[in-house]
């Protein structure tokens, strides 16, 4: 007789639980009752009409039996059983033991303020308004926890404050504003993981960080802890506009014609708590570069603008729609060729208009835009998207000179010193030390201001978690940044940071101080330099673990020698087929997926999220996940064969087509080597 | 029905209701379904004052040929995570000029109240799930919807500014 236990995660502090003899809630599996056949049902509707206040998504998972522990047949419930596979030292650590017993320490943000980094600068309506969000929450989490809001209702509330419930329990996504910040604000964040979390965060492909372990109880004090920090977590999830993206270079990079960081908080400032689109259709997602190459991604946005000038030079921009990864992945269409910064928000806000009033709410798979836009024609689309910025109030929403310069002047520019653009020290040191030469042409990039340039740090260290980062490294990073960087950091899309305005006399220096952090892997751009999302080990969406295929690939690639051998290419990883690891835009993409209880890895190839963005095309059957490597090896090889000298992969592939890959991965009969 | 208006305090309501069956009086005084008034004629067939009872999808462009007949148009929230009422608020303000009542009905939360304002609600029925003493305590003196005050665009921003657009 098939046999199961109930389980859930306990409201308070998202504990993974399971229902024990007496009808108690345990977090020891090997405490549960186990329910024979059809009894289960009884109990799961008991508990699920009695403990609301007590434990959430309450549901029945089969069992099989190792001697008299219960064991949970599919995987994600194992993984829920026995922590993130890829954190085993977590393991170990019993719930009531997880988290630093109180009083804490004064926060960082009391003493440390970073007055030259390149964050907006807010003032005291901006911080009282945080603060007043937070104890908004605080309130909501209260009548939750009181029965008078329910679990439906009590949800969209905590999401729309970044708190998700995952496998392990709850999530908390704190937005980092066009992925700008302080040294002082990630000194901050360095304190929640520490005091509030175990230990460590994960930045995230969308300019947020990410905590796995934080409590409901707590999560109101770490909302205030970071609003003290100017940082906050709204808007990081629900059907509302989230955290705009941008450049990881913007203000930064010597190509770049607009700074996109003013336009970003713009419309930050617009999108926050706006009363129209919080309760949109689905999630939506504003990517904006002003540089020529595009490093935001912004052709796969729900809207993508990109920031140029006319020829007299004024500022204004190209805008896409309907662009998106996911399930069905689309290259925006262009809807405006050119759009006057005065009308930025109306036109924005003219979108958002259709996309409200006419956007699918019936099935959640077909609620984008992207999805409006292909069912309207794109034609229809631009038709229906004028008509409403037109017949809008002359009046609304412009964008006057007046209020970009008052928007501007709340960014400080950093206080640069006069430099020659060569620098004599960076040659020495280049010409003398091997590995800080092939750090600096992987992980630096050219910066407009003479004689600096902006550096990466890369949290891809072979055999590391992408993105991953303890809270010793985020303080060492905000102390480099301090004295190398005017304290600014930047996060980019692809789960690294950024050191952006680094005097180049300076830039040995900054590097040996990254030797020291352990933070100096030169592998921007390259193979091991992996997107991955979470997967399985964390996310509930997931069908099948994505970090350990990450950790597999770049082991197998581990030598530097090597990497710089094959040269850029982007190697994207996501555990499902919501695409967090925007596997379908890299150039090698892996789509996680479960098929009978194994994790297998279907193989895209040709994707690029660029200014030549495209989606990867499927190569043939998905392989095991102990043949990923190999598979990804085989195709890296077939490429080194057959590329032109100094033809990167995109170009190899673009050229060849995905016959020589296939063969590759699969010989003549069409099955994984 | 219990009724709030737009300073979060109770009034009473003297409209006339579909009752639970979806019978429909046509008289000064009732709230009927838009597509009915649509097939009466509105102008001529039904006394004033009349309401309109809009269902969720119906967009304002739908609406507005009738706004100069109706002292109060109902938009309906089957659930309050459909945001579609948001919009028709503010385009029936905004694009069509509208000065009645708009009204909310339906499945909404005490913790959109300042959202209904802004976009243009001036009158809403609270669910029974969520009576009128629950809007007045989840009522956050974080919204800015009476103060002079916002971020700094929103200040700067005249009609783009969500806080200010019931000014």
């Amino acid at each position: 007789m098939p046999e199961s236990v109930i389980t859930a995660n306990r409201l308070t502090d998202g504990v993974v639980v399971w229902l024990g003899g007496n009808t108690q809630w345990t977090d020891r599996l090997v405490d549960a009752a186990i329910f024979e056949g059809e009894t289960v049902q009884a109990a799961l509707d008991e508990v699920r009409q009695m403990d609301q206040q007590i434990a959430v998504e309450i549901r029945e998972i089969p069992v099989a039996r190792l001697g008299e522990l219960p064991v949970p047949e599919a995987r994600r419930e194992r993984l829920r059983s026995t922590g993130p596979s890829v954190r085993a030292d977590l393991a170990g650590t019993a719930p009531s033991a997880r988290w630093a017993q109180p009083p804490f320490p004064p926060p960082p943000s009391a003493s440390s303020r970073s007055p030259y980094a390149g964050i907006y600068r807010y003032d005291e309506y901006d911080r009282q308004f945080l603060r007043d969000r937070a104890e908004q929450f605080r309130q909501q989490v209260q009548r939750r926890l009181a029965g008078e809001l329910s679990e439906d209702e009590f949800k969209p509330l905590r999401l729309m404050n970044g708190l998700y419930l995952q496998l392990h329990g709850y999530m908390l996504r704190c937005a980092l504003p066009y992925g700008v910040l302080s040294a002082s604000q990630m000194r901050q964040l360095a304190y929640v993981a520490r005091y509030y979390d175990r230990g460590y965060g994960h930045f995230t492909t969308r300019h947020n960080i990410q905590f796995n372990w934080p409590r409901l109880a707590d999560t109101p004090d770490i909302l205030a802890v970071l609003a003290e920090a100017d940082l906050h977590a709204i808007q990081t999830s629900g059907n509302c506009v989230r955290n705009v993206t941008t450049d990881h270079f913007a203000g930064a990079a010597a190509e770049e014609v607009v700074d996109p960081r003013l336009y970003a908080e713009i419309l930050r400032q617009w999108s926050t708590d706006h009363p129209e689109f919080t309760y949109l259709p689905r999630k939506f997602k504003i990517a904006i570069t002003g540089s020529p190459q595009d490093r935001a991604a912004v052709r796969v946005h729900d809207i993508g603008i990109l920031a140029k000038r006319d020829a007299r030079g004024a500022p204004g921009f190209q805008i896409y729609a309907g662009g998106g990864l996911g399930r069905t992945p689309v290259v925006g269409t262009k809807v405006r060729d050119w759009l006057p910064v005065r009308d930025l928000l109306r036109y924005v806000e003219a979108i958002l208009r259709v996309y409200n009033a006419l956007g699918r709410r019936d099935n959640i798979y077909k609620a984008r835009i992207k999805i409006l836009v292909r069912e309207m024609k794109p034609e229809k689309f631009i038709e229906m998207i004028e008509q409403e910025f037109t017949s809008m109030p002359a009046d609304h929403g412009v964008l006057e000179d007046e209020v970009i310069e008052a928007v501007a002047a709340r960014f400080i520019p950093p206080p640069f010193a006069l430099r020659p653009s060569e620098s004599g020290r960076l040659k020495e040191a280049m010409a003398t030390d091997r590995a800080f030469r092939a750090w600096v042409k992987t992980n630096t990039h050219a910066h407009r201001e003479p004689g600096y340039i902006s550096a990466v740090i890369s949290l891809k260290p072979i055999g590391g978690i992408p993105g991953d980062a303890s809270a010793e490294e985020m303080e060492a990073i905000a102390d480099l940044a301090d004295r190398f960087s005017f304290g600014e950091i930047r996060v980019s899309h692809e789960q690294n940071l950024v050191l952006p305005h680094v005097d180049k006399d300076h830039l040995y220096t900054l590097w040996q101080g990254l030797v020291k952090a352990r933070l100096a892997s030169g592998n921007i751009g390259l193979v091991t330099d992996i997107i991955s999302c979470p997967g399985m080990d964390y996310c509930s969406l997931a069908t099948a673990r994505a970090i350990p295929v990450a950790q597999k690939i770049a082991e197998r690639f581990a030598d530097p020698e090597r990497q710089a051998a094959i040269g850029p290419l982007d190697l994207n990883i996501s555990g499902c087929i919501n695409a967090c690891g925007h596997h379908h835009v890299g150039h090698i993409g892996l789509l996680g997926v479960d098929k009978n209880g194994e994790e297998v890895y279907q193989i895209t190839l040709g994707g690029a999220s660029d200014e030549e963005a495209s989606i990867g095309s499927i190569i043939g059957p998905a392989v095991s996940s102990d043949k990923v490597a190999d598979a990804i090896e085989a195709i890296v090889e077939a490429y080194i064969v057959h590329r032109d000298a100094d033809e990167l992969f995109i170009d190899t592939y673009r050229r060849l087509g995905a016959d020589p890959f296939k063969e590759a991965v699969y010989g003549a009969h069409q099955q994984p080597v | 029905m219990a009724l709030i208006n737009s300073r979060c305090e109770v009034i009473s309501d003297e409209w006339i209701y579909p009752d639970v069956e979806g019978n429909i009086v046509v008289r000064a005084g009732a709230i009927v379904p838009l597509d009915l008034l649509v097939g009466l004629g509105i102008s001529f067939a039904v006394e004033r004052p009349i309401g309109a009872l809009v269902s969720s999808g119906t967009t304002a462009d739908l609406i507005a040929p009738l706004l100069e007949w109706l002292e109060l148009v109902v938009v309906e929230f089957p659930k309050f995570r459909d945001g579609r009422g948001f919009t028709v608020a503010r385009a029936l303000r905004e694009k069509h000029g509208y000065e009645g009542d708009i009204r909310a009905i339906g499945h909404i939360l005490p913790d959109q109240f300042a959202a209904l304002v802004q976009c243009g609600f001036s009158s809403i029925v609270p669910p029974p799930e969520h009576p009128p003493e629950q809007w007045t305590a989840a009522r956050s003196p974080a919204k800015p919807i009476d103060a002079g005050r916002g971020q700094l665009l929103h200040r700067l921003v005249g009609r783009g500014a969500p806080p200010d657009i019931n000014r």
